[in-house]
């Protein structure tokens, strides 16, 4: 058997395909805990680190409204061109994606519709802008009224109306070009 | 016990989001890593990967300039650069089934489907580190090996000639231990 190199990959080759094993470079992070004081568990201290960053949230939120009613603005000022449905695409893909993250899940599913129908309808310039107002208004409500006392049932009433829309649009109802497989939109749990 | 040590980590975070990378630099932080290297889009995110040679490599997958799966693609290319076999967590705020399969087959090593918290990007980390697979190359495809378990029961058709089990490897916990 040849001498493995130390930082050479390993290489088995087979007829239509080869097996590589490379060399290990993250054993390195391999240690044994619990030998001085500092020995943390790191999954405690990151989550007590986002705890702490957690305040600054609302505002982010807040911010990421403030794109998504831009690129709103921008679409009604110059309708849904190439560059304004990436914009409002953008804004609405960034609520969704860190919505639920910075505590808001109900604002990511309202941005979330957005979203599909950006994305799934067959033909973007039949759908309504007053379907682009009602989600990035939702979403501002949503944020706007957290602390309203029946906020988690509005904001999940909210979500559930735009996702029927959404699926209304992208399914094919008010929409008759639409694919034969349209997204279908996936079941949305109580918050 | 055996841990992971996260100073002996450096870590690439591509994301074009400011707030994310944020939160994902505040985990890393977090976790003990002290060198967390940020990009905001696919083309700084090449040039990044390049010049501090990361440990680990956590992108998202829409970004501008060219995206995750792009960027995972062109880190993948064998001899391209210093390391293909680069461990990639890629974060998406899809989670449907097809685009989890996309990103495994340009190469991603785990997938991390949005909302993130620190536990579930914590378990990605140790499951880099404590198992790493793998890379298999073949016409179509250069990445770690998508095949994870044996199934017992499998009738499908067989696309690698050779051997095709499940290649076994010893976990590393299980090699430190030893």
């Amino acid at each position: 058997m040849a001498e493995i190199k130390h930082d050479a990959p390993d290489v088995t080759k087979f007829v239509d395909h080869e097996v590589i094993v490379p060399p290990n470079r993250l054993k390195k992070a391999l240690k044994r805990a619990g030998i001085s004081a500092d020995d943390r568990d790191p999954l405690t201290a990151a989550e007590e680190a986002l705890e702490a960053l957690s305040v600054q949230f609302e505002s982010w939120m807040e911010e990421e409204c403030t794109a998504l009613d831009e690129a709103r603005r921008l679409v009604h000022a110059q309708g849904l061109t190439d560059a304004t449905q990436q914009t409002l695409f953008r804004a609405a893909h960034d609520i969704k994606g860190h919505g639920s993250t910075l505590g808001f899940p109900m604002a990511a599913d309202a941005a979330g519709s957005l979203c599909r129908v950006i994305e799934h309808a067959a033909d973007l310039g039949r759908v309504p802008l007053t379907f682009v107002d009602q989600c990035a208004d939702a979403v501002r409500a949503i944020i706007r009224e957290r602390d309203d006392v029946n906020a988690d049932e509005t904001a999940f009433e909210l979500a559930k109306s735009l996702r029927a829309l959404a699926d209304d649009l992208v399914g094919g109802a008010g929409n008759t070009d639409a694919p034969a497989e349209a997204a279908p939109g996936p079941p949305l749990a109580p918050a | 016990m055996i841990r992971i040590d996260f100073n002996r980590l450096r870590f690439l975070v591509i994301e074009d989001n400011a707030h994310m990378r944020r939160i994902l630099r505040t985990l890393l932080y977090g976790f003990g890593s002290r060198e967390v290297y940020e990009a905001e889009d696919g083309a700084a995110g090449l040039e990044a990967f390049v010049h501090y040679v990361p440990d680990i490599v956590i992108t998202d997958w829409a970004m501008p300039i060219f995206d995750g799966l792009e960027l995972t693609q062109m880190i993948r290319q064998p001899g391209a650069n210093a390391n293909p076999y680069v461990p990639i967590i890629m974060l998406s705020g899809h989670s449907e089934k097809k685009r989890v399969i996309a990103a495994r087959d340009a190469g991603v090593t785990e997938f991390l489907a949005k909302p993130i918290s620190a536990k579930s990007l914590y378990q990605r980390i140790l499951n880099i580190v404590i198992n790493p697979r793998p890379f298999i190359k073949s016409k179509s495809y250069f990445g770690p090996d998508r095949r994870r378990n044996t199934v017992a029961n499998y009738t499908g058709p067989e696309r690698r000639k050779g051997n095709a089990d499940v290649i076994d490897q010893q976990p590393l916990l299980e090699k430190v231990k030893a």
